[in-house]
């Protein structure tokens, strides 16, 4: 009787464990089929952080490198922020990690605040820095910016002439009501909403504004709980789903994000087609279209996979 | 004993009427994040709606017909689990009904009422279990209905159901998400059973080492999960400068954060489990075997595992049920796991999909495991205390 059950366990385990080696060599088979590969074993690794935006980009990352013919080893939506993908980077668990300039920014100490306007020079600086400093090389950003942003309803805006910071201010300084939904971090950071108020001349009270973790825009759109503004990323593909206006900040007190790809100097210097294969790619993004395919995935339910081919097909990035 | 009609399947047949009539039979949304529009049954139905009322007034007879006699309660409790697949099936028409002349972004999914009749018929199917004694029967009452409902997803009928539609979006990362998810937690319950079991023995014999190893275990299992696997990061990024351990694949991040964690998780639990039980052998039955001329290893063999089995099968069951959940929180470390499609589901906007796309497999998983080990656990018990029935205080009337 023990026999039986020992004898049970242990062809239990080893068709487990079999199951397990069968699956995985079978993996790296199926990518072994594909063209000659400049990387043969020593596939790069994207990641990008776990958003819509990170899945897409990321996606459109591994499709070119693909088809330039690397290996490549796809985690996109791999990490939870930037604390998680940057240390992964650092630690060389990534090759290639996708981040913002104004994240990057963030990291130096000191910062001159003039930077902030430019997406050129915050590339330019937290390049260098990081490739002096890191050993990390920053690749050609894409020329639009996600900043974290505050956007009311086309009605709300329409009824009370609200486009930009400064009407917001002249709005909320003359008593308009006002609930806006926020993610922690913004409230505390001081280019979010403390560095708003100082520059534009006005101050939320705390029953003013309530913070929440998701769902921003569907809650501003629908209008729960009273709430009329929501603070969101500017290049949300809600922003087209529900019409919304994004406030206009001309003093920039919001850093401009722009993604970039980051890749390690090693791994770069082993294989330099890579940059010339991303920059291609980054440069070939516009807001409209970024917001677009975010919409796609958001709303229309489209995987990242499919909206990232279709763009670098309908850009001649990539053949097939 | 006079028989009292059942009450709690005419009240059950009540709802299931009541839900036919509400509001929100099916749910349907412009696109996956537009309010919720509730549509009724008749609505959604069509020509068919008949139909689900006539398999309701087959129950409701059946019920008022049916009495103490096995036959007639498993009769009525294989309508019932038909009623349950029925319900289902007519899911599927409504839904195939509401997408016609709409394109792939409109999202139809179950409303109130379908769960509803879920409940009902599952409610009615337990009653009648009540009555049947043949464990075949009482088999075939309730599964025939999850067959239904398992060979309709087969078969492609509810393709148009939102949360299909999700699956068929991301078919392939779907694919690799689940295999992901299945062997770390495998993985993970094997080893901690593999190395569980001789260190749990070992505690129980030596004192010291009990009491050094169930402290740092205590300690580590009162950290939360979620922590836990971060906090894995910085000790493994230390651990990797070693080549040995790095040539054996052993890295900061991606799946040996997420072993390590949940391993300790697990293997906390097979200690326990094992030393507690062997810790609750009377001492008596060790000194007759003692007396009776047995070494210190047949003693293990023949009178302490025999007796803690069964202990030991519950342990790792909730072992495994706990490293399913935990698994998931995998996405955040860059190794992937159906937490995937749950953390996709809530980055922006909700996807209500999504995230049950990501958490039903994992509670199939789950309710498997729990079938299967709970089975096995009474067999094991039967087999090696010949008790057949479970030990359990029960009032009786």
């Amino acid at each position: 009787m023990k026999r039986k059950i020992i004898a049970l366990l242990i062809v239990m385990t080893m068709t487990l464990v079999m199951s397990a080696c069968a699956n995985s060599t079978n993996s790296t088979n199926e990518k072994n089929e594909t063209k000659e590969v400049i990387n043969p074993d020593d596939p790069i690794v994207v990641s990008t952080m776990n958003d819509t935006e990170g899945e897409v980009l990321g996606r459109m990352m591994v499709l070119a490198l693909k088809d330039a013919g690397f290996e490549v080893k796809d985690n996109t939506f791999g990490y939870t922020g930037t604390a998680n993908g940057r240390t992964a980077l650092l630690e060389g668990e990534t090759d290639i990690y996708m981040d913002y300039t104004g994240r990057g920014l963030s990291l130096i100490e000191g910062v001159d605040k003039e930077l902030y306007h430019d997406v050129e020079t915050a590339w330019k600086s937290v390049s260098t820095w990081d490739a002096k400093t890191n050993n990390l090389i920053w690749l050609r950003y894409a020329p639009f910016n996600n900043t974290d942003a505050v956007a009311v309803t086309r009605k709300f805006a329409e009824e009370n002439n609200v486009y930009s910071w400064g009407d917001f201010a002249n709005y909320v300084n003359n008593g308009g009501f006002v609930k806006l939904v926020t993610h922690d971090y913004w409230v505390t950071i001081p280019t979010g909403l403390s560095g708003m108020e100082k520059t534009y001349g006005f101050k939320l009270d705390k029953d003013q504004y309530t913070i929440v973790s998701a769902n921003n825009e569907q809650m501003l759109a629908e209008g729960t709980d009273g709430v009329n503004a929501a603070m969101l990323y500017s290049s949300s593909g809600l922003v087209k789903a529900y019409d919304l206006v994004v406030l206009e900040d001309p003093e920039h007190v919001s850093p401009v994000y722009s993604p970039t790809p980051i890749i390690r100097k090693e791994r770069l210097d082993k294989y330099p087609q890579v940059k010339e294969v991303l920059d291609k790619v980054f440069e070939s993004i516009t807001l409209e279209e970024m917001i677009e395919m975010n919409k796609q995935v958001q709303v229309d339910g489209a995987s990242g996979m499919d909206v990232a081919k279709e763009h670098l097909l309908s850009k001649n990035l990539i053949k097939e | 004993m006079k028989y009292k009609r059942d009450m709690v399947s005419i009240f059950m047949c009540g709802v299931f009427i009541l839900s036919l009539l509400m509001d929100s039979f099916m749910i349907v949304m412009e696109n996956r994040i537009s309010p919720m529009q509730h549509i009724s049954a008749k609505q959604s139905l069509g020509s068919s709606y008949a139909l689900i009322w006539g398999c309701l007034i087959i129950l409701v007879l059946l019920v008022l017909w049916k009495d103490k006699s096995e036959k007639k309660n498993f009769i009525t409790g294989i309508w019932a689990s038909i009623c349950l697949g029925g319900c289902i099936f007519f899911a599927g028409l409504a839904t195939n009904n509401l997408m016609v002349g709409h394109t792939s972004t409109y999202r139809v999914t179950f409303g109130v009422g379908i769960y509803l009749i879920m409940i009902a018929s599952y409610s009615i199917i337990v009653k009648c279990n009540e009555f049947i004694n043949k464990s075949w029967k009482k088999k075939l009452t309730t599964f025939l209905g999850i067959f239904i409902i398992v060979f309709l997803v087969a078969s492609g009928w509810l393709n148009k159901m939102s949360i299909m539609t999700e699956y068929f979006t991301r078919q392939d990362k779907f694919n690799q998400v689940f295999w992901e998810h299945l062997n770390i937690s495998l993985l993970v319950v094997i080893t901690s059973i593999i190395i569980g079991l001789p260190v749990g023995y070992l505690c129980y014999r030596y004192k010291i080492l009990d009491m050094i190893i169930s402290g740092i275990l205590n300690v580590v299992r009162s950290i939360p999960a979620i922590a836990l696997i971060i906090l894995m990061v910085g000790p493994l990024s230390l651990l990797k400068e070693i080549p040995v351990l790095n040539s054996i694949g052993i890295s900061s991040f991606g799946a040996t954060p997420v072993f390590c964690a949940l391993f300790l998780y697990s293997i906390f639990q097979v200690i326990n489990s094992l030393r507690g039980a062997l810790m609750t052998i009377d001492r008596d039955y060790i000194k007759a075997a003692k007396a009776m001329g047995m070494t210190n290893i047949m003693i293990m063999f023949k009178v302490q595992i025999p007796l803690v089995l069964p202990v030991l099968v519950s342990g790792i069951r909730v072992a495994m049920i706990s490293t399913f959940t935990g698994a998931s929180l995998g996405t955040m470390v860059g190794f992937g796991g159906l937490g995937t499609f749950i953390r996709m589901g809530d980055s922006s906007a909700i996807a209500l999909d999504l995230i049950l796309l990501g958490a039903i497999p994992i509670m199939i998983m789950i309710f498997i495991t729990d079938l299967v080990f709970s089975r096995l656990s009474r067999w094991v018990k039967m087999r090696m205390t010949g008790v057949e029935y479970d030990n359990r205080y029960e009032l009786t009337n």
